[in-house]
C-alpha cells in the first residue's frame, strides 16, 4: 500500500486558519493528509505539542502563523519562531529529521498559498517516508 | 472528574459536506465511543430546528458536553454556544470540528475526506472532555470615540455620533476637513455639488460641542482594549494631547495612483495629459482649458490607469468609469462642439441610476473606443506640426480589431485608487490587519464589512477598499450606529479565554512577564509569583507555552486539551 | 489608409437613413443571428463599429453591405433597438454615393430638393422636345424609341461601368487584397447567375415570397425592356410580341403595386423605414409598367392619337427613370450586389492563399 503521510498542523486563528478557510471557500483542492488543530496564536505552540504529535504517529508537523509584523497579538509569532529554531536542534538530537517540522507564515488572504503548502509539505514527507518514532517507542515499551 | 455525557452532531450542510464526507457512517462509529451518549447527523445544524435538536437533547439526555462537526468555527461557533446557553449549559463546554472549509470543500477523494473528517471529530471529542465552564466578563465602555481621518467618511461618522450626544475626537492630518471630496465639483449620477454637501457637514461638525477636531495632527500608538483605549495626539508643533475613548473608527482614505509610472501615457512629459484628480480641480474653477489656455476641441478620457493590470494593481478601482462618464457629460455641456472619446477597457456602471447615466451619455455622440490591457495600452504621442490637434493616441480598438488614431487636445487619465503611503503605520498603531494591496481587512467581507478582528476598531470608507461617497457614508454611519448601540448597552464583553497562574506551581522566574505583548502580567513581590490581569489579557497563549513549570493555564487552550486533541487526530486509523 | 477616427462622420450619415448610431453597444447578436454571414465576411456589427469611429476609407472597402438582403432578423434581435438592418441599407446608399464618380447619387440622397429639381428638369426637357417636334405622334414615338436605346447604352458606358470599376478599386485594389486572377474567371458564371436571380436572398429565413415577388418584377421589367426597345412593342403588329408585352408590363405594375402596399403597411422590418429614394424607385417602376401597358392599350383601341398626352407622360417617366433613377438610385443594387459577391469571393480566395482563412 502506498504510504500516506499523517501530518498534524497547528494553525493560528486570525491568519493561517482563516487562510485555510479561504482555500475552502475558494474550493481549492489539496492533499487530505493535513489534520488541523486551531489555536489562537502560533505563540501557543509549545515543544510538548510537537513531540506529542510525533509520539502519536505523525510523520510531519506543520505550524502556521501570521507574517512577521502582522501577528494579531503583536509578537506571538516571533516567540514561535524562536522556539521553532531551538526545537529543530532538539529534534536532530532525537533522531527526527528536521524537514519533518515546518514553520510557515500564511496570512488570512493567502488561501492559495495554504493549499500549495499543504501539497508541497505532503510530498516532502512522502519523500522522507514514515516517521519511526511511534514504532520505536512502542518497541522499547 | 464528573461523568462525561457527550452529544456529537454531524452536519450535512445540505450537500456541501455530505457530498464528500460520509457523515452517517462517522456518526455511527463515534456513537460507539465511550462517553458519547448521542451521535446524530442532520442536514442543517445551524438552522433553528438544528439548534433545537441540540437544546432538546441536552435537556432530555442530560448532556454535559457537545461536539458539532460542520463548517468553520469562525462562522458558527457563537451560534452553537448560544444554543448551549439556551439549554442551560455553559457555552464553553462545546467544541467544533471543521469538516467543510477544511475537508469537504478541498478534497476530491471521498474515502480520504471521510477518514480525515472522522479523525477531526475524534480529536474534538477527546478535547471537549477537558473543557471547563467559563464565565462571561464585561467591562464598561468609555462613550467617547476616536475617528482617524476627517474626510467624508470620518465626518459622517462624527456627525452621527456627535449629534446623538456622545463625544467624538476627529484627528485629521491635513489643514482642513473634507479629504478628497473637498476637491470634487459635481457628483454622479445626479450631478449634485460635492462642495455644498460637504460645506454643510463641516459647518455642523464645527458647531457641535461634542465634536473636538484636531487638524494637522496625527495619532500615536493606541493602547488598551475595547471600551477602554488611550492614545496621544500630536499636532504639527509637537504639542501632545492625551485622549481616552472606547471605540476607534479608522477613516484614513486612500490616494490616487501615480500616472507617471506608465510610460505610454506620457504623464509629466506631455503637458496636456492630466489625471482625473487634476481635471476635477479644473472643473471646480469653472474653465476647461489646455495648458496653452485654449478650449480643447478633442478630449480623450482613458480608463483603468493603474487598475486591472497585474503590472500595477490587479483590482478594479470601482468608481473611475462613472467619474469618466460624469466628465464626458460635463465637457459636452461646457463645450458642445467638442469631440469626446472614452477609451475604456470595460464599462462598470454598478450603482443606482448609473446604467441609465451611461445610456444617456452614449446618446450624446461620445465615441466609445475599447482597448484590452493585455494586448497593449494606448500610446500617446505629440502630433506633428501639420496636424490640427495637440496629441495623437494610437490604440488597437478591440471591437473592430483595427489600429486607429485618436486626435486629442487634452487627455484625462482615470487613475486608480491605492492605499495611503502610511497605511502600514496606522495599521500597526491601531491593530488592524492589511490585505495584499495594503487596504485594511474587515471582520467578514459579507456579514461584517465595517468591523475588524480587533474589537472596538472599525474601518470605513476608502481605507478598506476603493469606493464612492455613497458607500463610504453608508459604512461610516453603519460603524457609528454599531458604536452608539454598544454605548447604549453600557458594557462590552471581553475575552474570557485568558491566562491564569497557578500560584502553587509558579517558580517566580518572570519569563511570562517578558513575553506578554500586552503587559498584562505583573509580579507579586510578596508571594513571588506572577499575576495575570485578566482584563488586559487577550488570550494569545504565548505565556502558557513559555512557562517552564506549566503554572500558567491558558483557558480553553490548556495543555491537556490540546494534547488529547493530538491523540484524537491519530486514532481510528484502521476503521 | 487613413485610420484616424472622425466622430463627425456619423452626423453626415443622417441624410442617408437612420440617425441613432450610438445605440449599438456591440453585443454581436446581429452578426450571430444573420444567416448570410460567413467566415471572412462578417456583418453587420463590424461595419457599425467602423461607422461609429468614422473610418471612412475602411468603410469604402467593405462589400458586406451588399451581402445583406435585409431580412430584418438582426433588427428583431437587437437588444438596444439600434436597427442594424436599416443601418446596412444606409450603408448601401452611402456606398452607392461613394462609387458614383459624378457625385449625383450622393447629392440626391442628401438633398430631396435637388432630386425633385432634377426630375422637373428632365420632365421639362422632354416637353420642350415635344414642342420642337410639334407633338407629331410618329416623330415623337420614333424619338422615344431611339432615346430608350441610346439612354441604355449611354448610362451603361458613362455611368454604370465606370462606377463598377470604382467599386473594384475601392474594394479590391486599394486594400491590396491580392486576389488570384483565376478566381475572377471561375467566379464569372456565378456573377451572371447572381445578377439575374439574386438567389442569395433565399438563404435568409422566410424570404421566399419576397424573393419570388422581386424575381417576377425583374423578369417583367427585363422582358418589357427587351420588348419595347428591341422588339419595338409600340410599333409592332406581331400579336405574339404584343401579348408578351402585355404580360410583362402587367407583371411589372401588378407586383410593384403589391410591394408598394407592403412598404405602406410596414409589415416587416425592411418596410418600416423608407427613405424618399425608396418611394421614388418603386413608384416610378409602377408608373413605367402602368403607362407602357396603357399606351399599348390605347394603340390597340385607337385612342392614342386623341390622347397622345399619355405617351408624353410615359416618355417623361421613362426618361426620369433611365437618366436619374437607374444610374443614381437603387437600380444599381442589381449590379453592385452581384459584383460584391464576385469581388468578395475573389478576396476570400486571396485570403485563403495567404493562409489567413
Amino acid at each position: 500500500m502506498d504510504f500516506e503521510p499523517k501530518i498534524v498542523s497547528f494553525l493560528c486563528n486570525w491568519c493561517s486558519y482563516t487562510g485555510a478557510d479561504l482555500a475552502g471557500t475558494s474550493r481549492m483542492k489539496y492533499a487530505p493528509n493535513i489534520r488541523v488543530i486551531r489555536i489562537m496564536c502560533s505563540g501557543r505552540v509549545e515543544p510538548t505539542f510537537v513531540l506529542k504529535a510525533f509520539r502519536e504517529g505523525a510523520d510531519g508537523v506543520l505550524i502556521c502563523g501570521c507574517h512577521p509584523g502582522d501577528c494579531h497579538y503583536h509578537e506571538g509569532n516571533y516567540k514561535c519562531l524562536r522556539r521553532y529554531h531551538l526545537l529543530q536542534k532538539y529534534l536532530k538530537q532525537m533522531g527526527i529529521q528536521g524537514e519533518r517540522l515546518k514553520l510557515e507564515w500564511v496570512s488570512a488572504s493567502e488561501g492559495k498559498q495554504f493549499a500549495d503548502l499543504a501539497d508541497s509539505f505532503t510530498e516532502t514527507i512522502r519523500g522522507l517516508g514514515p516517521c519511526k518514532v511511534k514504532e520505536n517507542v512502542e518497541t522499547l515499551a | 472528574m464528573e461523568e462525561q455525557r457527550i452529544g456529537v452532531y454531524l452536519c450535512w450542510c445540505g450537500t456541501n459536506i455530505a457530498k464528500m464526507v460520509d457523515v452517517e457512517s462517522i456518526a455511527e462509529e463515534v456513537g460507539k465511543l465511550p462517553n458519547v451518549v448521542i451521535a446524530k447527523n442532520y442536514k442543517y445544524m445551524c438552522s433553528d430546528p438544528g439548534q433545537e435538536l441540540i437544546v432538546n437533547d441536552i435537556k432530555e439526555h442530560n448532556l454535559n458536553r457537545v461536539v458539532v462537526s460542520a463548517c468553520s468555527p469562525r462562522i458558527h461557533e457563537l451560534t452553537f454556544r448560544k444554543a448551549l446557553e439556551n439549554a442551560g449549559l455553559n457555552p464553553y463546554l462545546f467544541e467544533m470540528a471543521n469538516i467543510r472549509e477544511q475537508v469537504s470543500w478541498v478534497h476530491t477523494d471521498r474515502t480520504a475526506a471521510t477518514r480525515k473528517a472522522r479523525q477531526l471529530v475524534k480529536a474534538a471529542i477527546n478535547r471537549v472532555v477537558f473543557h471547563e465552564p467559563l464565565d462571561k466578563r464585561s467591562v464598561d465602555i468609555n462613550p467617547a470615540t476616536l475617528i482617524i481621518g476627517g474626510g467624508v467618511s470620518g465626518l459622517s461618522a462624527a456627525l452621527e455620533i456627535g449629534e446623538a450626544g456622545k463625544k467624538v475626537f476627529i484627528v485629521e492630518k491635513n489643514s482642513k476637513l473634507g479629504g478628497h471630496t473637498a476637491d470634487i465639483d459635481l457628483t454622479y449620477p445626479y450631478m449634485y455639488s460635492a462642495g455644498q454637501m460637504l460645506d454643510s457637514m463641516v459647518q455642523r461638525a464645527n458647531d457641535n460641542p461634542n465634536i473636538e477636531i484636531f487638524l494637522e495632527s496625527e495619532v500615536d500608538e493606541i493602547f488598551g482594549y475595547v471600551g477602554n483605549f488611550e492614545s496621544k495626539v500630536k499636532d504639527k508643533n509637537g504639542k501632545e494631547t492625551e485622549l481616552n475613548f472606547g471605540n476607534v473608527i479608522v477613516a484614513t482614505g486612500l490616494k490616487p495612483f501615480d500616472a507617471g509610472k506608465i510610460d505610454n501615457y506620457g504623464y509629466g512629459k506631455l503637458p496636456n495629459v492630466v489625471t482625473s484628480v487634476e481635471f476635477e480641480k479644473m472643473l471646480k474653477t469653472g474653465n476647461i482649458l489646455t495648458k496653452e489656455g485654449k478650449e480643447p476641441k478633442n478630449v480623450a478620457i482613458i480608463h483603468c490607469v493603474g487598475s486591472r493590470n497585474p503590472d500595477y494593481h490587479e483590482y478594479c478601482s470601482r468608481i473611475c468609469c462613472m467619474v469618466a462618464m460624469k466628465f464626458a457629460n460635463q465637457i459636452k455641456s461646457a463645450l458642445p462642439d467638442s469631440n469626446v472619446y472614452e477609451l475604456y477597457a470595460d464599462m462598470r456602471a454598478f450603482g443606482k441610476g448609473c446604467e441609465e447615466f451611461y445610456s444617456l451619455s452614449s446618446s450624446k455622440n461620445i465615441l466609445f473606443l475599447m482597448f484590452d490591457q493585455k494586448e497593449g495600452l494606448p500610446l500617446i504621442k505629440k502630433a506633428g506640426s501639420g496636424d490640427n490637434c495637440d496629441m495623437i493616441i494610437e490604440m488597437e480598438e478591440k471591437l473592430s480589431g483595427e489600429n486607429i488614431e485618436v486626435p486629442a487636445d487634452m487627455v484625462i487619465l482615470m487613475v486608480g485608487m491605492e492605499a495611503q503611503d502610511n497605511a502600514k503605520d496606522i495599521a500597526h498603531q491601531v491593530g488592524v490587519s492589511m490585505c495584499g494591496n495594503d487596504f485594511y481587512i474587515e471582520k467578514h467581507p459579507k456579514l461584517d464589512p465595517v468591523a475588524t478582528t480587533t474589537d472596538g476598531v472599525y474601518i470605513v470608507g476608502g481605507c478598506q477598499a476603493p469606493k464612492d461617497i455613497t458607500d463610504s457614508v453608508s459604512q461610516a454611519r453603519a460603524a457609528a450606529a454599531r458604536i452608539l448601540a454598544s454605548i447604549a448597552y453600557g458594557s462590552v464583553e471581553v475575552e474570557v479565554t485568558t491566562a491564569s497562574v497557578n500560584e502553587d506551581v509558579c517558580c517566580g522566574c518572570q519569563t511570562c512577564i517578558k513575553v506578554c505583548p500586552y503587559t498584562a502580567i505583573s509580579f507579586d513581590e510578596e508571594k513571588n509569583v506572577s499575576v495575570v490581569n485578566e482584563v488586559l489579557c487577550k488570550g494569545c497563549g504565548t505565556c502558557g507555552s513559555t512557562c517552564p513549570t506549566g503554572a500558567i493555564k491558558c483557558k480553553h487552550f490548556t495543555d491537556v486539551q490540546i494534547l488529547s486533541q493530538i491523540e484524537g487526530l491519530m486514532t481510528l486509523e484502521e476503521v | 489608409m487613413n485610420n484616424r477616427v472622425d466622430p463627425d462622420f456619423i452626423k453626415s450619415l443622417n441624410k442617408f437613413g437612420r440617425k441613432d448610431w450610438n445605440a449599438c453597444m456591440h453585443c454581436g447578436n446581429c452578426t450571430a443571428v444573420c444567416t448570410l454571414t460567413d467566415r471572412g465576411v462578417l456583418f453587420p456589427r463590424k461595419d457599425i463599429r467602423t461607422l461609429q469611429m468614422g473610418l471612412t476609407s475602411k468603410l469604402a472597402t467593405s462589400v458586406e453591405p451588399w451581402m445583406c438582403y435585409y431580412c430584418g432578423d438582426c433588427t428583431d434581435t437587437c437588444p438596444r433597438d439600434a436597427n442594424p438592418g436599416e443601418l446596412m441599407m444606409t450603408l448601401r446608399r452611402w456606398l452607392t454615393a461613394k462609387y458614383d464618380w459624378t457625385g449625383l447619387s450622393g447629392l440626391f440622397y442628401r438633398s430631396f430638393t435637388s432630386l425633385v429639381i432634377a426630375f422637373l428638369l428632365v420632365a421639362v426637357a422632354i416637353i420642350v422636345i415635344g414642342f420642337i417636334k410639334k407633338f407629331n405622334q410618329a416623330d415623337i414615338m420614333h424619338f422615344g424609341h431611339s432615346l430608350e436605346f441610346w439612354m441604355i447604352i449611354g448610362v451603361f458606358c458613362l455611368i454604370l461601368v465606370p462606377n463598377i470599376f470604382r467599386m473594384f478599386y475601392f474594394t479590391v485594389i486599394k486594400p491590396k487584397v491580392g486576389a488570384p486572377f483565376g478566381s475572377y474567371i471561375t467566379g464569372f458564371f456565378s456573377l451572371i447567375g447572381n445578377m439575374f436571380t439574386q438567389v442569395k436572398t433565399l438563404k435568409c429565413d422566410k424570404q421566399s415570397l419576397r424573393w419570388f415577388e422581386h424575381f417576377l418584377v425583374v423578369i417583367g421589367y427585363l422582358g418589357l425592356l427587351v420588348i419595347t426597345v428591341y422588339l419595338d412593342w409600340f410599333g409592332t403588329i406581331n400579336q405574339i410580341i404584343i401579348y408578351a408585352g402585355y404580360i410583362t408590363g402587367g407583371l411589372v405594375f401588378f407586383f410593384t403595386l403589391l410591394l408598394m402596399f407592403s412598404r405602406l403597411s410596414k409589415g416587416s422590418q425592411l418596410t418600416k423605414y423608407s427613405h424618399s429614394t425608396d418611394w421614388f424607385f418603386i413608384i416610378w417602376l409602377f408608373l413605367m409598367g402602368l403607362t407602357a401597358f396603357l399606351v399599348r392599350v390605347f394603340i390597340d383601341t385607337g385612342l392614342l392619337t386623341d390622347h397622345f398626352w399619355l405617351y408624353m407622360v410615359h416618355l417623361i417617366i421613362l426618361a426620369q427613370w433611365g437618366i436619374l433613377l437607374v444610374p443614381f438610385g437603387k437600380w444599381t443594387h442589381f449590379l453592385y450586389r452581384s459584383f460584391a459577391i464576385y469581388f468578395s469571393n475573389a478576396k476570400t480566395s486571396g485570403l485563403k492563399l495567404k493562409g489567413q482563412l
